[in-house]
């Protein structure tokens, strides 16, 4: 034990020195995850600022592994809270009811998949558009087994959705466009339409909020993951297209504004 | 047990099956004692009758041989009938906390880390890391972890204590032995529905980024930290799992504080009455000192040594659980008298 503690140890120290976040943890992962006559290698990619989801693969989310590509966003800790809230939202009061959903922009399908293990009744469309993003969410459908509950549709938005939905959920890309070289080298990464917003951030959220009201049940749900700073533009779009709609906020574990909750009645 | 209601509860079934089990010992060596107490007094008349010499031989030597009996049955049921403690059986949360000597004494917390694991390996325990906070020397600040098996804190509950060490630190360039210490404490788990927590009780965090956070952050650290607002606990769970399995591992850690916290409340009422107890008692008592020149560990609740240090830090410390357990049998014995 004291040689991989040793080895954890030095790890960190090199990771530190090359400004990685989390360079203790992530020292630990490798060392725990990684046989030893390969660690140099995942350190070297590491120095390069690839992502340690990338490197290792997969990342978990939820409780559960998804697997992750170059072709995908790792899932963030925040979009677990968009899990919890949808089902929160599937379950009070609609237990026996078929629900149905859309998962837009599903990527890795790290949403689609959580939801259709957690709500055995419901019918789910994942749908991107990006092809290379839907070979994953393909892959983590067939790993955990939910095949028979989620159909992967390619396309722009709702549009390959073939009926209307109760709930539409929505992990858009919304980091202004401006904002992206300004961020972590490991963002950079990351598949750039997975993150670009437009100037605001908000270009593929306001489309979608224009398809919606032709693709959402009444009653119906829209759960949106956003900016703190763009609710109230997002509000003001969403009561255009949905101007009986309750609007609310959810927080995320930092407290700040996270998730846009739209019930349509 | 052959009410209808009970056999369509499960549950309830195996409690009370267990239940009769552990009866079923105590009425079997009661019959036993009392057999051997009437042939005593059978023994005894035929010696004070006295008039068949052969007789009265044969009756003087199975007096002896039953006098015997009757003092071991006699022990054996005392100890049967002193209450078990009803955590016995259920899983446990450790908390090691290096205390004084530095760096040292993180490595220490490591060390102690690492014969617990090794301990519950020994007894088919499962161990699992609920959280833990790193010295940069490589040792531990802190580390609370889980052990979950048959009687996992009825093995591990007189561990709970200050553990001292007495060696050379690795960092020590001149060979001086320094002292250090590593605090334990070993808590019951505790199940869902012996502690309420309302989640208006608590505040859940994590660490927050400068800027907006979510997707233009990209790190594999999702720490939880809740707080218990009533209490004032604080628990937090760091690694690079998911933010939900986090936060269940430190509500898991929160409910075990809260029931202890409670039990040590009951307990400290019972206890007022009785002193010097073994057990899982004040945490603050200093219970062991391993001395590594002298190869030694000294357990000061009972005064006993083994020359053993490194089997002992590999996970060999039975014999500890062993005489820790006798010696609260009897103080248990002696406060009922």
């Amino acid at each position: 034990m004291t040689i991989v503690r040793e080895t954890i140890r030095e790890t960190h120290q090199t990771l530190e020195a090359a400004g990685i976040p989390d360079a203790r943890l992530e020292a630990e992962v490798m060392v725990m995850t990684v046989m030893p006559d390969d660690l140099a290698g995942i350190i070297g990619q590491r120095l390069e600022r690839i992502p340690l989801a990338y490197i290792l693969g997969y990342r978990e989310f939820y409780g559960i592994n998804v697997v992750v590509t170059p072709d995908v966003l790792i899932p963030r800790p925040e979009t677990e809270g968009i899990v919890e809230h949808t089902l929160f939202m599937a379950l009070m009061g609609m237990e026996t009811r078929e629900l149905s959903i859309a998962d837009v922009g599903t990527g890795s399908g790290a949403i689609a998949v959580n939801l259709a293990i957690h709500l055995p009744a419901a019918r789910i469309y994942a749908v991107d558009i990006s092809e290379p993003a839907l070979d994953v969410a393909a892959w983590n459908i067939r790993a955990h087994s939910v095949a028979d509950r989620i159909r992967l549709g390619h396309g722009d938005l709702l549009e390959p959705v073939p009926e209307s939905v109760d709930l539409i959920v929505a992990n858009l890309p919304y980091i202004p466009t401006d904002r992206i070289p300004t961020l972590q080298p490991e963002v950079q990464c990351e598949p750039g339409a997975a993150l670009d917003g437009g100037p605001d951030g908000l270009d593929l959220v306001r489309r979608l909020l224009a398809q919606a009201p032709g693709k959402l049940n009444s009653p119906g749900i829209i759960l949106l993951e956003l900016d703190p700073e763009q609710f109230p533009a997002a509000e003001a779009v969403a009561l255009q297209h949905f101007p009986d709609a309750e609007i609310t906020a959810e927080q995320d574990l930092s407290h700040r504004d996270r998730i846009m909750v739209i019930s349509r009645p | 047990m052959a009410d209808l209601a009970t056999s369509q509860n499960p549950a309830q079934y195996q409690k009370l099956a267990r239940e009769m089990g552990d009866l079923q010992e105590v009425v079997d060596l009661a019959s036993q004692y009392r057999a051997a107490l009437t042939q005593l007094e059978e023994a005894e008349e035929i010696i004070a009758d006295g008039s068949d010499a052969e007789l009265v031989e044969l009756a003087a030597a199975e007096r002896d041989q039953l006098r015997g009996q009757v003092a071991q049955l006699e022990e054996t049921l005392k100890v049967l009938l002193i209450p078990k403690d009803p955590n016995d059986g259920r899983n446990a949360i450790v908390e090691i906390r290096a205390g004084t000597g530095g760096d040292e004494a993180g490595l220490f917390a490591s060390d102690l880390y690492r014969m617990y694991h090794r301990f519950a390996e020994r007894k088919g325990l499962k161990t699992e890391e609920l959280s833990s906070s790193q010295n940069p020397a490589g040792g531990f600040k802190e580390v609370v972890f889980a052990v979950s098996g048959a009687d996992a804190f009825g093995q591990l509950k007189f561990e709970s204590g200050v553990h001292r060490v007495q060696r050379v630190p690795k960092t020590e360039a001149s060979g001086r032995i320094h002292t250090s210490a590593a605090s334990v404490a070993v808590l019951p788990e505790a199940k869902e529905v012996e502690v309420e927590i309302a989640p208006e009780d608590l505040k859940i965090e994590v660490y927050r980024s400068s800027g907006p956070g979510g997707q233009s952050v990209n790190t594999t650290d999702s720490a939880v930290k809740i707080t218990h607002i009533p209490t004032g606990i604080i628990v937090s769970c760091q690694d690079e799992k998911s933010q939900l399995k986090n936060k269940n591992k430190a509500l898991k850690v929160l409910r075990a504080r809260l029931y202890d916290k409670v039990q040590a409340e009951q307990k400290a009422e019972r206890d007022a009455a009785r002193a010097g107890q073994i057990g899982s008692g004040d945490r603050s008592t200093k219970i062991r000192t391993y001395n590594f020149p002298q190869g030694r560990v000294t357990d000061h609740r009972i005064g006993l040594s083994l020359y053993r240090l490194e089997e002992i830090l590999d996970g060999d410390f039975e014999k500890f659980v062993e005489q820790l357990a006798l010696a609260s049998q009897q103080d248990a014995l002696a406060a009922d008298l």
